[in-house]
């Protein structure tokens, strides 16, 4: 199970990620991130709330089919994060690939 | 249930948020609703397909500010009448103290768990500060002869293990009592949200 502090991070960059390939919707953005982490709608929305009072997206409200939807864009801070992210973890995956190698070093 | 109904029940939960807030919550609700039928759900799948507007209304409301929830449960329903002002100007004895009161038992109650983690903390640390002085003491007591310096270098060594293990028990304490606070948080935010049927 993922820690909650940690999902909450990996929810954050995901749907920067999203965004990142392109302007999305919300409903949109959950259906392209569910196949690799859980996500609702509950949660989503304060995501979108905190990426965008970071300054990491925008959002705008465009007519579609007689209503409103809002369409959300990532800025150049939510590509940086991204950036940063990728660079963070590269470290991290060093660190997991040595523990891998250990543990199978140890299991042959 | 049907958009209507579960659109209705939300905003009754959220009564207690600023008005502006609640229709911000509710065109989201609304725009996933009409996004999952244009998807080619009925109505009633799109509604089900959502989690229980009990947990979403709980999750919003544990999402805001605690301070926009306090300002809105001692908001009187039919607003800040005189007689309302009168009332609490009259009662502020009481329920000053009472929200200071509570304020200082949080206070008191987090600062005691983050008090006892330092206080495990300081201990472990001492008992690595001891086998490193312990590993280091032979090369001072050279007179004492071999035996007596082997066995205060293994103990400094067993010593630093246990501390080690001690390191691991540290981390779960800190995780365990950083998890208590923030069901603290809730807890006392909770007190402060509305309980709407």
């Amino acid at each position: 199970m993922i820690d909650t502090q940690l999902k909450r991070g990996l929810l954050e960059i995901s749907v920067l990620s999203v965004l990142n390939k392109g302007s999305s919707h919300g409903y949109q953005i959950i259906k392209d991130i569910s196949p690799y982490i859980e996500i609702s709608e509950s949660t989503l929305y304060p995501i979108l709330r905190r990426l965008e009072s970071a300054g990491c997206l925008t959002v705008h409200s465009v007519e579609h089919n007689g209503r409103l939807r809002k369409i959300y864009d990532i800025t150049p801070s939510g590509t940086e994060r991204i950036g940063e992210f990728l660079d963070s973890w590269r470290e991290v995956m060093r660190v997991y690939n040595y523990i891998e190698e250990g543990w199978n070093h140890e299991q042959n | 249930m049907n958009k209507t109904d579960f659109l209705y029940s939300l905003r009754m939960k959220l009564s207690q948020l600023p008005h502006d807030e609640v229709e911000k919550h509710i065109s989201y609700y609304e725009e996933m609703i009409a996004d999952r039928m244009e998807d080619g759900m009925t109505e009633y799948e799109a509604v089900a397909s959502l989690e229980d507007v009990s947990v979403i209304a709980e999750r919003i409301l544990q999402d805001t500010p605690i301070t926009t929830l306090m300002k809105t449960k001692v908001k009187p329903k039919n607003g800040w009448t005189t007689a309302a002002v009168i009332a609490a100007i009259i009662g502020s004895p009481i329920w000053i103290a009472l929200l200071i009161a509570l304020a200082v038992v949080v206070i008191a109650v987090v600062a005691t768990l983050w008090g006892a983690a330092i206080a495990v903390i300081a201990v472990v640390a001492a008992i690595v500060l001891t086998g490193i002085l312990l590993l280091i003491a032979p090369f001072f007591m050279i007179g004492s002869g071999l035996p007596v310096m082997l066995m205060c270098f293994a103990g400094g060594l067993g010593i630093i293990g246990i501390a080690l293990l001690g390191f691991v028990g540290v981390k779960y304490l800190v995780k365990g009592i950083a998890a208590l606070c923030r069901a603290i948080g809730r807890g006392v935010k909770s007190i402060f949200i509305r309980k709407e049927n």
